[in-house]
C-alpha cells in the first residue's frame, strides 16, 4: 500500500493506466472479430470510453459527471468562443487540406466505400454514440484529470497526444514517419476539441463539432467517390 | 609410571624425615657427617656410610638434615623439583573450527567459530588471528596470507561500519582506542629475548641443569613451537613431542606501516583499517578497535561468502605446558673464567680468548671493527665564535665558545664488515655466557657453582621459576620436510569435497524384465535409477554416463557386448542430471535360440563432465577420486507366450470359445470389453504347459459350476472369465508360465470396461466438424449453414466386434427422444415439424434441418442399448444374479455456422440491407462478443478499482 501525496497527480496516473489498458483491450478485441466491425466498434467505444470512466468517476472518485464536462449547461459566451475556435480550425484546415493538398491525409471512415445508405446508417445511427463516448473519455475524463496537474495548455496538449496516439495505434499505421501530415491534422483537431471543451465545459459541444466534422468528411469523400466512379 | 614414581618418592621421603626427627629429638643419634663428632676429619667407615646414606646414632650427636636430603637426592635421584619436572610435559594447544553453514551460496553470510583447546587463559584473553584466502577457479590462492589477515581482522574490527557512508575524512582520532597486548594472551606474562631460539627446550645445549632439566634463563624466550611429529615421513622422528624455543612474534596483521598492538591507534591507522576514529569500539562488541585487530577474544568471524573462500585462524595464548628456568645472573657475575673463540660466517673475522669473563669478553670485542663507533652518517660544517679573555702568562682562557653547526648531507657507508664483526662478537659472547661455568676442567661444577653462589652471581633456585609456555595453536601441522611437525597457517574451505568419493547406488525395475517376442510393444520398459549416498550432494547436478552390456552366459564377469545401441532408449543415457534411464529390450539382445540373457548396466557418476568417461574409462586413472561407478546385473527373458482373447458364446448352456477379439491394432494394447461379458483367454507357448492365471492381479478362481467347453481347470492354457466393473475402468488378465529355467515368463492383456457405445460422424457433406483449440477437428461439435438439412451417422460400435444386431439404437434431440429404435416418436415429430426428421432403416443415420439460432445449436444424442446375454449361465458360474441392460449415449452439438457472406463481399457492393441481414444472421456471434466484452469491462474496472484503492483515491 502506498500513498502519493498529490492526489491530482495520482488521479492522472490512474487515468494514464486506464488509457493504456483500454487501448490494448480494444486492439485485442478488434483483432478477434470476424464481422465488418460496425457493431463491435460501437460496443467497444461505449463500454470502454463511456461506461468505464463513468464508473470510475461515480463509484471510485465519488464525483459528479458535470465536473467532467458531461453537461448541457453552456453559456452564450462559451458558444461564441467555441465557434470562433471552430472557424479558426476550419480556416487552418482549409489552408492545410486545400492549399497544401493534404486531402489524402484526412481521416475517413472505411464505410464510404459501401452504399450511401450503408454510410448514412453508420454515420447517423452508429457514429453519434461512438463520438459521444470518445468525447467523454478524451475531452472529459482525461482532459479534466490533466488540467489540475498540467495546467490548461498542458492538459490540451496531453489529451490531444493521447487521442492522436490512440487513433494512430488502432488505425494500424505502419509508417509513422510517412504519416506525419495525418498525425499533425489529428493533433490539431484534437487540440481544438480540447480547447472548446475547456471553454464550454461541455462535451456535448465537442461531440457535435466532432460528429459534424466526420460526417462532413465522410460525405465529402463519398461524394467525390461517386463522381469518380 | 610417573604416578608410581611420585608415590615412591613420597613414601620414601616421609620415613627419612621421621627417623631424622626422632634421632634429633633424643639426641642419641650420630650421622656420619663431617665436622660433627670428630672435627670434620671423618673416617673411612663414615665416608662409606655417607655414600650409602647409612645413619648411625649416638647420644649427643647432631643430625644434618641437609646432608641427609643431599644423600638421598644423590643416591635416589629425587629432589624437591622432581614434581615440577614431572609436570613439565603438557598438552599442546589445538583448534577446533566449525562453520554455521556447510553449503552456503554466494553472498550469504557465513560464521566460522574457533575453539582454542589446552590454553591456560580464559577464552576471552586469547588472540585469534583470522585470515581469509580467496581462490580462483583452479583453486589457486588469489591473495596473500598477509592480505587475508588484513581483510579478516578488518572485518572483525569494523563490523558493518562503512566510513564512506559517514563521509569520514580521518582528520583526527579522538576515540583513544589503542591497545597493548602482552605475549601469551591478554593476561599473559610477556616474553623476553633468549639466545636459545631454534633449540628444543630439553636439549642439553640450553639446559642449565641437565639432571634437573632446568633450562637456562638466558636461553629461552618463553615462546615455543610444539613438534607434533612427522605426518607423512617414514623415517625416525626423534623430535616428535618436543617444544622448540622460538622468537616471540605476534601473528597480528599490520596496516599501512603501523604496528598493531603498540598502543597507538592513530587516525591514519584507523583510515587504513576503515574503522571509526570517533568510536573506540567501531563494531560494538565491547572490545576496542586495536584490540579487535589483535583478535582479542574474537572466537567468531563472520564474512560474506564467495565461491572458493578458505578461512583459517591462529590462536596465541599461554599453554598448559610448564617449564622450569634457572641459571646464573650474568649481570652480577664477577669471576667466571672461560676460553672462547668465534668467527664470522665467511671466516674473515675471528676473535676470542681466555680468562675471566671480563677478559674473555674483552677478547670478543676484537671482532668489532675499530671504526664501529666512529662511523658517522653525517658531515657537518659550521662556524665557531669565541668570546672571552686569555691569560697572557698561562695562556688559559675564560669565556664561551658558540659553535653553529649545520647538517648538510649524508654519507653512505658499507657496513658489511662491521656487521660480520658484530655477528662474530655475539657468537663469542654467547659462548661465554653458555659455558663459562664449565671453564676449569680441574674443578668440579659444584665447586664453581658454590663459588659463584658465594659471589651472589647465581640464582641457584631455578626450579622456583616455573611458568607456562607461550604457544600458538594452528589448524594443522606440516606433514613433511624441514618444518615437519610444526603448525602452519592452514585455511579450510567450507564445502571442500574434492577428495570425497561419490557413492552411487543403482536400482532397477521391474525385477524380471521381459522381451515380448510376439509383440515387442508389450516388452517391459526397464527403468534403472542411480542414487548417490553422499550427504550434501545434489544428484541433479551430477554427470551420469550409462552403459548397457550383455554378458557371457557362463561367465558373468565377462560382459563384452556393448548393447547401448541395441536397446530402444526411452530416455537420455548420458548428461547432467540423467540419474534415471529407461530402455526397452529388443530382439537384438537375443541370439538364435537364446531365451534369457544377462545384462550389466553400469553408470559412471562425476561432479564434472570430463570424468564420467567413455569407452576407454580406466578406474586406475587419476580421475578416479572424482568419478565413481556402480553397476547392476539383471536378466532379461525372451517371452514367446502369446496371450489371445476370444469372445465366449452360449452354446446350449456351455461357454464355448468364439472369434478372436482385439488381435491387432490399438485394441491389442487395450481391448475394449463391456460389463458382464464373458471372455476366453488362451496362452500359447511351446515352452510351458501349466499356467497360473491372474485376473486384475488376483489369482483367477475356478467357476462355481463348470460350464466351459474346454474344462474348468484354471491351470490350463484356456480359461473363461466374466468382466466386472463399470465406468471406464481398466482390468488385466495375465498368465504366468514357469517354462524357461527358473524364470517365470508373464504375458498380460489389458482391457477397458465400458458400455457399448456408438461413434458418431457427419453423415452429410454440409455438416462439418468445428475446429478445436489445437486446430484439430472436433468430435463433438459440428456446424452447417442455417436451414440446411444435415445428417449424423453411427460409424461404428465400441467394442467393434459387436454386431449391429446385438444392440438397440435410439436417437434423442435436445434431450427428447425422437426415435425409439423402431420408429420416430410421434409427439416429437408433431412438436418439431421444422426439423423434418428422418432415420434410415438401418437406424444408423439421422437427418434433420439445422435451424439452430442464437448460438445454442441442437444437442443430438445416439443411445446404444445392449442387453446382457446368458444371465442364467452367469449366475450359475459366477453368482451374477442381476439382469442388466447397458446404456450409453454419444452426444454431439450441431450449430449454425457464422455467415461471412457480407464480409467476404466486395466493399463496394455492401448495402444497408445486406448489412442488416448479416447482422441478424450473425447475432449469436455478437452475443458472444458482448459477453466477452462484459468480462473485459469487469476486468478493467477491477484493475482500476484496485489501483485506486491502493493509492487511496477512493477514500
Amino acid at each position: 500500500m502506498f500513498i502519493i501525496a498529490d492526489k491530482k497527480k495520482t488521479e492522472l496516473l490512474l487515468v494514464l493506466i486506464g488509457f493504456v489498458v483500454i487501448t490494448l483491450l480494444i486492439e485485442f478485441f478488434l483483432s478477434k472479430i470476424e464481422t465488418d466491425g460496425v457493431w463491435e466498434w460501437a460496443l467497444l467505444s461505449m463500454v470502454f470510453f463511456l461506461f468505464t470512466p463513468l464508473f470510475i468517476v461515480k463509484k471510485l472518485w465519488k464525483k459528479t459527471f458535470k465536473e467532467y464536462f458531461l453537461s448541457l449547461d453552456v453559456s452564450i459566451k462559451a458558444i461564441v468562443i467555441s465557434l470562433t475556435a471552430v472557424l479558426i480550425y476550419v480556416a487552418v484546415m482549409w489552408l492545410l487540406v486545400v492549399q497544401l493538398n493534404w486531402r489524402g491525409h484526412l481521416t475517413v471512415s472505411r464505410w464510404i466505400l459501401g452504399s450511401t445508405g450503408f454510410l448514412l446508417f453508420v454515420d447517423l445511427v452508429v457514429m453519434p454514440f461512438v463520438i459521444f463516448a470518445r468525447e467523454f473519455f478524451f475531452r472529459g475524463f482525461i482532459l479534466k484529470s490533466a488540467v489540475g496537474v498540467l495546467g490548461m495548455v498542458g492538459a490540451i496538449v496531453f489529451q490531444s497526444i493521447l487521442a492522436t496516439g490512440y487513433d494512430v495505434y488502432i488505425g494500424g499505421f505502419s509508417d509513422w514517419v510517412g504519416a506525419w501530415p495525418q498525425i499533425v491534422l489529428l493533433l490539431f483537431f484534437n487540440a481544438m476539441l480540447g480547447f472548446v471543451a475547456l471553454v464550454s465545459r461541455s462535451i456535448i459541444v465537442t461531440s457535435i463539432i466532432s460528429w459534424a466534422h466526420f460526417l462532413f468528411v465522410d460525405l465529402f469523400f463519398a461524394y467525390q467517390l461517386s463522381n469518380f466512379s | 609410571m610417573k604416578k608410581n614414581k611420585k608415590t615412591k618418592n613420597s613414601l620414601f621421603t616421609f620415613p627419612v624425615i621421621l627417623i631424622g626427627a626422632i634421632f634429633m629429638f633424643f639426641g642419641s643419634m650420630a650421622f656420619a657427617a663431617g665436622g660433627v663428632g670428630d672435627g670434620g676429619a671423618g673416617t673411612d667407615d663414615e665416608e662409606e656410610r655417607r655414600e650409602q646414606c647409612v645413619i648411625t646414632a649416638s647420644k649427643g650427636s647432631v643430625v644434618d638434615l641437609n646432608a641427609v636430603a643431599e644423600c638421598m637426592e644423590n643416591r635416589y635421584g629425587y629432589d624437591k623439583d622432581m614434581l615440577r619436572r614431572a609436570k613439565k610435559k603438557g598438552i599442546s594447544p589445538e583448534i577446533d573450527m566449525h562453520f554455521d553453514k556447510t553449503n552456503p551460496s554466494e553472498g550469504q553470510e557465513v560464521t566460522a567459530m574457533a575453539i582454542g583447546k589446552y590454553f591456560r587463559n580464559d577464552i576471552d584473553d586469547l588472540y585469534y588471528t583470522w585470515y581469509i584466502r580467496h581462490t580462483d577457479a583452479a583453486g589457486n590462492f588469489t591473495n596473500t596470507l598477509s592480505e587475508g589477515k588484513q581483510e579478516a581482522m578488518g572485518i572483525i574490527a569494523r563490523g558493518k561500519y562503512d566510513p564512506r557512508l559517514f563521509g569520514e575524512d580521518y582528520s583526527a582520532d579522538t576515540d583513544g582506542d589503542g591497545g597493548f597486548g602482552p605475549f601469551g594472551g591478554y593476561d599473559g606474562v610477556g616474553a623476553k629475548v633468549g639466545w636459545g631460539t631454534g633449540e628444543y627446550d630439553d636439549s642439553p645445549d640450553v639446559l642449565w641443569d641437565v639432571p634437573k632439566m632446568i633450562v637456562a634463563s638466558s636461553a629461552i624466550t618463553r615462546c615455543y613451537a610444539h613438534n607434533f611429529g612427522n605426518k607423512f615421513g617414514s623415517g625416525e622422528d626423534g623430535n616428535s613431542g618436543r617444544d622448540m624455543i622460538i622468537p616471540c612474534e605476534h601473528e597480528w596483521p599490520n596496516c599501512g606501516g603501523h604496528i598493531t598492538g603498540d598502543g597507538n591507534f592513530s587516525a591514519d591507522e584507523e583510515r587504513c583499517w576503515n574503522t571509526d576514529p570517533t568510536n573506540p569500539d567501531t563494531d560494538g562488541d565491547g572490545i576496542r578497535d586495536e584490540l579487535d585487530i589483535m583478535g582479542l577474544g574474537q572466537q567468531e568471524f563472520t564474512w560474506t561468502y564467495r565461491a572458493g573462500d578458505h578461512v583459517g585462524v591462529v590462536i596465541e595464548g599461554t599453554s598448559l605446558s610448564t617449564i622450569n628456568e634457572g641459571g646464573m645472573n650474568f649481570d652480577n657475575y664477577v669471576d667466571c673464567e672461560w676460553s672462547t673463540l668465534a668467527s664470522s660466517a665467511d671466516g674473515s673475522i675471528s676473535c676470542g680468548g681466555s680468562g675471566t669473563r671480563d677478559e674473555a669478553l674483552a677478547a670478543c670485542r676484537d671482532c668489532l671493527q675499530d671504526d664501529l663507533e666512529t662511523i658517522t652518517e653525517e658531515t657537518t660544517t659550521g662556524t665557531e665564535t669565541s668570546t672571552g679573555t686569555q691569560d697572557p702568562v698561562t695562556g688559559a682562557t675564560t669565556g664561551t665558545t658558540v659553535v653553529d653547526i649545520t647538517t648538510e648531507g649524508t654519507e653512505t657507508t658499507d657496513l658489511t664488515e662491521q656487521n660480520n664483526g658484530i655477528a662474530a662478537y655475539d657468537a663469542c659472547e654467547e659462548s661465554l655466557q653458555r659455558h663459562c661455568i664449565h671453564l676449569d676442567p680441574n674443578e668440579s661444577d659444584e665447586d664453581i657453582l658454590e663459588q659463584l653462589e658465594d659471589d651472589g652471581a647465581l640464582n641457584m633456585d631455578g626450579a622456583t621459576n616455573a611458568y607456562y609456555k607461550i604457544m600458538w595453536a594452528h589448524l594443522d601441522f606440516v606433514g613433511e620436510g624441514d618444518r615437519a611437525g610444526f603448525g602452519y597457517k592452514e585455511s579450510i574451505s567450507i564445502d571442500e569435497k574434492g577428495e570425497e568419493l561419490l557413492e552411487p547406488a543403482i536400482d532397477y525395475a521391474p525385477k524380471n524384465p521381459q522381451y515380448d517376442s510376439i509383440d515387442s510393444l508389450n516388452s517391459d520398459i526397464i527403468t534403472v535409477t542411480a542414487g548417490v549416498n553422499n550427504d550434501n550432494v545434489d544428484e541433479d547436478f551430477l554427470y551420469y554416463n550409462w552403459r548397457v552390456r550383455k554378458c557371457v552366459a557362463d561367465d558373468l564377469f565377462e560382459c563384452p557386448y556393448e548393447m547401448t545401441g541395441a536397446v530402444e532408449w526411452e530416455s537420455f543415457n548420458q548428461g547432467l542430471g540423467v540419474k534415471k534411464i529407461k530402455f526397452i529390450p529388443t530382439s537384438d539382445l537375443f541370439e538364435s535360440g537364446e531365451t534369457k540373457v544377462w545384462l550389466k548396466v553400469n553408470v559412471v557418476v562425476s561432479q564434472h563432465e570430463d570424468y564420467v568417461g567413455g569407452a576407454e574409462l580406466d578406474l586406475e586413472q587419476d580421475y578416479f577420486p572424482v568419478g565413481a561407478i556402480d553397476e547392476v546385473m539383471m536378466t532379461v527373458t525372451r517371452n514367446d507366450m502369446n496371450l489371445r482373447l476370444f469372445r465366449a458364446f452360449n452354446n446350449g448352456g456351455t461357454w464355448t470359445v468364439g472369434d478372436e477379439i482385439c488381435a491387432a491394432g490399438v485394441y491389442r494394447d487395450i481391448c475394449p470389453l463391456y460389463p458382464f461379458e464373458v471372455v476366453a483367454a488362451r496362452a500359447e507357448t511351446p515352452s510351458a504347459e501349466m499356467f497360473a492365471w491372474q485376473l486384475n492381479d488376483e489369482q483367477l478362481q475356478p467357476p462355481l459350476e463348470c460350464l466351459m467347453s474346454s474344462g474348468c481347470n484354471v491351470y490350463e492354457d484356456t480359461v473363461f472369465f466374466p468382466v466386472f466393473g463399470s465406468g471406464k475402468s481398466l482390468g488385466t488378465i495375465s498368465a504366468t508360465a514357469n517354462g524357461i529355467g527358473n524364470t517365470n515368463i508373464i504375458s498380460q492383456r489389458i482391457f477397458s470396461i465400458f458400455n457399448p457405445v456408438g461413434v458418431l460422424v457427419s453423415g452429410s457433406a454440409n455438416l462439418t466438424p468445428t475446429e478445436r483449440y489445437d486446430g484439430a477437428p472436433s468430435e463433438f461439435v459440428y456446424e452447417s449453414a442455417a436451414g440446411e438439412t444435415v445428417s449424423l451417422f453411427v460409424d461404428s460400435l465400441i467394442p467393434s466386434y459387436l454386431d449391429w444386431s446385438e444392440v438397440n439404437i435410439q436417437w434423442y434431440i435436445n434431450g427428447i427422444q425422437a426415435y425409439d429404435g423402431i420408429a420416430l416418436v410421434p409427439d416429437f415429430v408433431v412438436t418439431n415439424p421444422s426439423l423434418n426428421l428422418t432415420v434410415s432403416p438401418d437406424r444408423r443415420t439421422i437427418s434433420f434441418v439445422n435451424d439452430g439460432l442464437w448460438g445454442k445449436g441442437l444437442e443430438v444424442a445416439c443411445r446404444i442399448e445392449k442387453l446382457v446375454d446368458s444371465v442364467d449361465l452367469l449366475e450359475r458360474g459366477w453368482a451374477i444374479r442381476d439382469s442388466h441392460t447397458l446404456v450409453q449415449d454419444t452426444n454431439v452439438n450441431v450449430k449454425v455456422a457464422f455467415d461471412a457472406t457480407f464480409e467476404a463481399a466486395p466493399i463496394g457492393s455492401r448495402t444497408l440491407q445486406k448489412f442488416l441481414a448479416s447482422s441478424l444472421h450473425n447475432a449469436p456471434q455478437y452475443l458472444i462478443f458482448i459477453v466477452r466484452l462484459a468480462v473485459a469491462m469487469v476486468l478493467v474496472w477491477s484493475i482500476l478499482f484496485g489501483v485506486s484503492y491502493a493509492v487511496k483515491l477512493n477514500e
